[in-house]
């Protein structure tokens, strides 16, 4: 019975035969924007529906290694600095955002449907080269494309990823490449996990109304490959790992931030952050978290941080005025530091648009000389240039 | 001294006057029609190339799988595990409109977030297309469906309603990206898998520009199920498949083209000897007759282009309604497409005007020629222009005879092109049009006895003329009879086509009722099988599952049927078909296969087919070959329990139930929707009748634009032979004058003009029957099958033969009448003196 292909050729229909002629109902679209505006993306504007951070909880592990979903925003950031054999010494980035488009999934059959999206950051600074190069993925965290996972934790993006390798969290086997430029680097802790702010909870403002969950491992023991300019290099070094979520962390009044992660050569790590007002310096609102050598954490209120900013970065030639060097001054610490970056350049200029580069830092404790290498994240600098 | 020339010759009677719009009307209609396929092909092929690569800008291959498609884990592992780039996932498929059942869109699904697809409004930052049943398409289609954006537009497939929200509406700067989006809506991936209900498949893996190195190293990621092709094979499959199609309209477009050469040639002609007074004198004045020839032909070139650009003009109107029929016909049997603008460029303006003017100037030719190389006396004396005539008329029979002989040789060349067919076909035409001018005048000779008798002197007249001016009326004879064979030979071939699409109807709907699943992947309930098959009203179901396969390299579209004795009678055998044979179907593992099939791999019984099975390659014996008009690619039909062994766990697509002989097949058909409504199923039922009836609908449908060719190159004839006659009787004014000054009646005259003019259609018209019904055997026999591969029953339908006759008759009369008019009633005097 060869009768389909008829009823094939019978629902085959007759093309409307009436046209219209000349139909122009509207103008050129916008064009799309080169970069996103942090503010339009981490505010609360449409949040309704989502999860909303606003009072410590009780982070449970290994469960919220792995993502959020109610909660409209999420990342999971590694920083390092690391170093050849011959002493070459490189900094990287390899972020995984995820974000929620809406509070809810609506019902589908095909496992593309998602709600949820997934962009991918790898920077990779080479300081013998004075050289910055920063990649972009994005994708839907649906069909196996991109996601995350608590247990065992594995969060990727395309061929980009961050993967547990064995039974516990750690090591962690970050790879990401582009072109030639390739990490494959293996992670383990030196230090217990760190809550920021209250058990977790990180306040973005003084009234505590924007918030997230935060938490890091902020000494990591670094070994594997990388490549850069057609050469491989066996590294090792220290890096860094952040862990946050919500649904909201820019406030009407925040044009951005600039974070800071220093590993000091005594032991001891530092993380601190400014969220800048834009009613000014005196408006800003400081925070952070001190590790001890023995792996102590202890949150810092703004009454305990001195941040002071350099001169603006020449250096990036289309940028749009980062500081050049930073001054942090723990009192408490008796911690005077002075950031410099390891390379001028080390904006990352994909769909959002922000400086995240390796550091030196060089101060004292006590009147005692300290260095260290650390990494600092400057957003919000160009938002009144982006369009909406 | 030239100018002198040009006003020498431009001085013309009342007769030229009106010849020489009807010559440019002649050329205008021929380049119109030529034009008017030519940019409803080309706009047609642009749109289909255009649209089958729209979404894929930049990709130069493509990852397909037979059957459903590629699995859509082919795609993640290759990014994920082996971290490609370049690749751009696509899910895609036919909807149409609730509202509007008859408009065919094609829902294009694609990854906002793949590579490539990254900028623009579609790009992942803009975003909206992600969220489920939005869809973006262009200002063009959504001002067609009147939609704005944020308005719904509710698409269907398989029984299947999706209701789409308008989140973008798609510039179209250029009239290459208004076509190329004219029929898509573009959604994401997921609401495409949701609303054509293919999750977990892909259509395609779009790949972009790499070297061939890379392309070799994903190929080799790949499972065997999947395959890389390039990119370009897709647009190139299409074309193949519409080209026989194609090739068909563009013969029948030439066609009109000869004809207006034919209209050309006799039209100046008839000029040039309506001259030879001005001529003759210009020669003896002095003129050498390279300046004549240059101004004739000058004066043609005039005429050419008028009639090109007019022809340009009314081409493109034509071409209009005409490229609608063109894709409709292409969006029923192949691929949906709409042209929204007609591909016209220099390229046809240049076609236009070599056709146009050449064609005239080339027409022109021979009677320039003869006007300006004989001797000056000579060009001014008839009797030499008809003796002349008379000997060309026998040199074309034997020319004819010539060309007709080639013809023939040429269709006989063993090959499956087409073009050596079309070559033969039309030799063979303008071969038996050249010998008409002879067979009327046999014709005349055997006639004249009778017609003195019945209408005396006047009969004679008429007759004998008829004789006498063939040297004026050969070209327009030809002409007619030649328009008229085509217009039998299409008939013929058509009423034989649908004769035998009709016969083969019957014969394969064999079942009283047709139920077909309506899903995608269109598959029956397991248990409305088992609920139909336990209706005591009904006898016996039989199953049907097409599955893509592959037959070596190339995909084959395999049918599994599962049939009792009354199924077998669904199947017409080319070839002697015995019980064995049946069995070694049912039990062994014998395949039928299809004419087409057949005839497009040149394979038949006897053979093997060494398919692709779940369990690996195996070979199976072709035990028949039966004749199927449905698909032009072919199938092959196997034994469903065979297939079940090699391809287990298929669904069934589609079933046929034959009702007890005392059931009441309505009553059977409401018993089969009930039962699927109670399981939740989607199924179509239709009756035998209803499903012949859309069946027969398709067919008319696709031979719409061969009646409407047919008809444009009827008119171009029919202006041609109008013209040529018109000026034959024009020329012969002066006889009717003396006619009239020696007593005849007006009305005499009258009879004389109109009982020659009818005699001349009816001899064109009677000769035109078996050269018609030779062509439709050409057609049926070579050209149709070389296009499609079908076997066509001849059939003459005596209706189509009369018809025929009638109207060569009729045109004759038609033409005859304004001359005959215009004798009868003017003054004789005044006639003799225009001479």
């Amino acid at each position: 019975m060869r009768v389909n292909l008829l009823m094939c050729a019978v629902a085959a229909v007759v093309l409307a035969a009436a046209i219209a002629l000349f139909v122009n109902l509207s103008g050129p679209p916008p064009a799309a924007s080169a970069t996103l505006s942090l503010r339009d993306v981490l505010n609360a504007d449409g949040a309704d529906g989502f999860a909303r951070v606003e009072a410590p909880a009780a982070l449970e592990f290994p469960r919220d290694h792995g993502p959020h979903p109610r909660h409209r925003v999420e990342w999971w950031y590694f920083t390092g600095n690391v170093e050849s054999g011959a002493g070459r010494r490189f900094g990287y980035q390899l972020t995984f955002f995820r974000r929620a488009r809406s509070a809810v999934q609506e019902a589908s059959t095909s496992s593309w449907a998602t709600n949820q999206m997934y962009m991918a950051h790898f920077g990779l600074t080479d300081v013998a080269a004075q050289r910055h190069v920063g990649f972009e993925k994005l994708s839907r965290g649906a069909a196996g494309l991109a996601g995350s996972a608590g247990a065992p934790f594995r969060v990727w993006v395309d061929d980009w990823s961050a993967t547990t390798t064995g039974d516990a969290l750690f090591p962690i086997r970050l790879r990401a490449s582009d072109g030639a430029v390739e990490i494959d680097l293996h992670l383990t802790a030196e230090k217990p996990l760190v809550l920021h702010g209250e058990d977790g909870f990180s306040s973005k403002t003084r009234d505590g109304l924007t918030a997230s969950y935060y938490y890091s491992w902020t000494r990591l023991n670094t070994a594997g490959a990388l490549s850069v300019g057609g050469t491989d290099y066996e590294v090792t070094g220290s890096s860094w790992m952040d862990h946050e979520w919500s649904t909201s962390v820019l406030d009407a009044r925040h044009q951005g931030w600039d974070w800071f992660s220093v590993q000091l050569d005594d032991g001891s790590d530092l993380m601190c952050f400014r969220m800048r007002h834009v009613a000014g310096a005196a408006a800003s609102f400081v925070t952070g978290t001190y590790v001890s050598a023995d792996g102590e954490s202890r949150s810092m209120s703004a009454a305990e941080i001195e941040l002071s900013t350099g001169e603006p970065l020449s250096a990036v030639a289309r940028g749009p005025g980062y500081p050049s060097s930073w001054s942090i001054s723990l009192p408490h610490e008796r911690l005077e530091l002075r950031l410099t970056p390891l390379v001028a350049d080390q904006e990352m200029d994909l769909s959002f648009r922000y400086w995240e580069g390796a550091v030196r830092a060089r101060g004292s404790r006590a009147g005692e000389e300290v260095t260290g290498y650390g990494y600092v994240e400057l957003t919000g600098y160009q938002a009144a240039t982006t369009a909406p | 001294m030239t100018s002198l020339v040009f006003r020498g010759l431009a001085g013309g009677t009342g007769g030229r006057r009106l010849l020489t719009p009807l010559c440019v009307v002649g050329v205008a209609l021929a380049v119109a029609v030529v034009i008017a396929v030519d940019l409803a092909n080309e706009s047609a092929r642009r749109a289909m190339a255009l649209s089958a690569s729209a979404m894929s800008a930049g990709a130069t291959h493509r990852v397909v799988a037979a059957g459903r498609g590629v699995p859509e884990a082919v795609y993640t592992t290759l990014r994920v595990e082996h971290g490609i780039r370049g690749l751009a996932p696509v899910v895609e498929g036919a909807v149409t409109l609730s509202t509007d059942p008859a408009r065919r869109l094609r829902l294009h699904g694609f990854d906002p977030f793949a590579d490539g697809a990254r900028d623009g409004a579609l790009g992942p930052r803009e975003g909206q297309l992600t969220t489920l049943r939005s869809v973006a398409l262009s200002v063009d289609l959504a001002g067609r469906l009147g939609l704005q954006r944020g308005g719904h537009v509710v698409v269907r497939t398989g029984g299947r309603e999706t209701r789409l929200t308008v989140a973008a509406i798609l510039p179209t700067q250029s009239a290459a990206t208004r076509d190329a989006l004219a029929d898509l809506l573009i959604v994401d991936i997921a609401t495409a898998q949701d609303a054509l209900g293919t999750a977990g498949m892909l259509t395609r893996i779009d790949i972009a520009a790499r070297p061939a190195a890379d392309i070799a190293a994903l190929t080799a990621l790949l499972p065997a199920t999947v395959q890389v092709v390039p990119a370009s094979s897709r647009v190139d499959t299409l074309e193949a498949m519409t080209r026989a199609f194609r090739v068909n309209l563009t013969a029948m477009s030439l066609l009109a083209l000869v004809f207006g050469m034919f209209l050309v040639y006799s039209a100046v002609s008839f000029s040039v000897v309506r001259r030879r007074h001005v001529i003759g004198t210009m020669r003896v004045l002095g003129v050498t007759p390279a300046q004549l020839r240059v101004a004739l032909l000058v004066e043609c070139c005039l005429i050419g282009l008028a009639g090109t650009i007019l022809g340009l003009a009314l081409g493109a109107v034509i071409a209009g309604g005409l490229v609608r029929l063109v894709t409709r016909t292409i969006s029923d049997l192949y691929f949906v497409v709409t042209v929204r603008s007609l591909a016209f460029d220099t390229l046809t303006i240049v076609k236009a005007v070599a056709l146009g003017v050449g064609g005239t100037v080339l027409a022109a030719l021979p009677g320039v020629r003869a006007a300006t190389t004989v001797p000056p006396t000579t060009a001014m004396r008839r009797s030499t222009q008809e003796r002349t005539s008379l000997r060309g008329a026998r040199v074309a029979a034997a020319v004819g005879a010539a060309v007709a002989m080639a013809g023939g040789g040429l269709l006989l060349i063993p090959t499956r092109d087409l073009l050596p067919g079309f070559a033969g076909l039309f030799c063979l035409l303008i071969g038996l049009s050249l010998a008409v001018p002879v067979a009327v005048r046999a014709a005349a000779r055997l006639v004249l006895p009778a017609a003195r008798r019945v209408g005396r002197v006047f009969g004679a007249i008429a007759v004998s003329g008829v004789a006498d001016s063939l040297g004026r009326t050969g070209a327009a004879l030809a002409a007619l009879m030649a328009a008229v064979a085509v217009t039998i030979a299409v008939d013929v071939m058509i009423g034989s086509m649908r004769g035998t699409v009709m016969a083969w109807l019957a014969a394969t709907l064999q079942a009283d009722i047709y139920v077909a699943a309506t899903g995608d992947p269109p598959s029956i309930h397991p248990a409305l099988i088992e609920a139909t098959e336990a209706d005591p009203e009904v006898d016996y179901v039989s199953t049907y599952w097409r599955e893509d396969a592959y037959m070596g390299s190339q995909a084959v579209s395999l049918v599994a049927v599962r049939i009792d004795r009354r199924g077998r009678a669904a199947y017409t055998f080319r070839d002697q078909f015995t019980d064995a044979l049946w069995s070694e179907f049912e039990s062994g593992e014998g395949v039928l296969i299809s004419e087409p099939f057949s005839y497009n791999r040149s394979i038949s019984s006897g053979a093997t087919a060494p398919l692709l099975t779940d369990h690996g390659v195996r070979s199976f014996r072709v035990v028949g070959v039966y004749y199927d008009y449905g698909s032009t690619a072919g199938e092959i039909t196997m034994f469903r329990p065979v297939f079940d062994r090699h391809w287990p766990g298929r669904p069934v697509r589609s079933l046929g139930v034959y009702a007890a002989a005392a059931a009441s097949t309505q009553e059977v058909a409401a018993a089969v929707r009930d039962a699927a409504g109670a399981l939740g199923a989607s199924v179509h039922v239709r009756t035998n009748r209803a499903l012949r009836d859309s069946a027969v609908e398709v067919f008319d449908r696709t031979f719409a634009v061969t009646g409407v060719l047919r008809a444009l190159t009827g008119l171009v004839a029919f202006v041609g032979v109008l013209g040529a006659l018109m000026s034959v009787q024009i020329e012969k004014g002066r006889d009717y004058a003396a006619l009239r000054a020696l007593g005849a009646t007006p009305k005499q005259v009258f009879g004389v003009v109109a009982a020659q003019t009818g005699f001349m259609g009816l001899v064109a018209g009677v000769i035109a029957v078996p050269v018609g019904l030779l062509l439709a055997q050409v057609m049926v026999h070579v050209t149709n099958r070389r296009s499609f591969g079908w076997t066509i029953h001849f059939t003459t339908e005596p209706a189509a033969l009369a018809r025929g006759v009638l109207i060569a008759v009729v045109a004759a009369l038609l033409a005859g009448l304004y001359p005959a008019a215009r004798m009868a009633w003017t003054s004789p005097a005044a006639a003799l003196r225009e001479e």
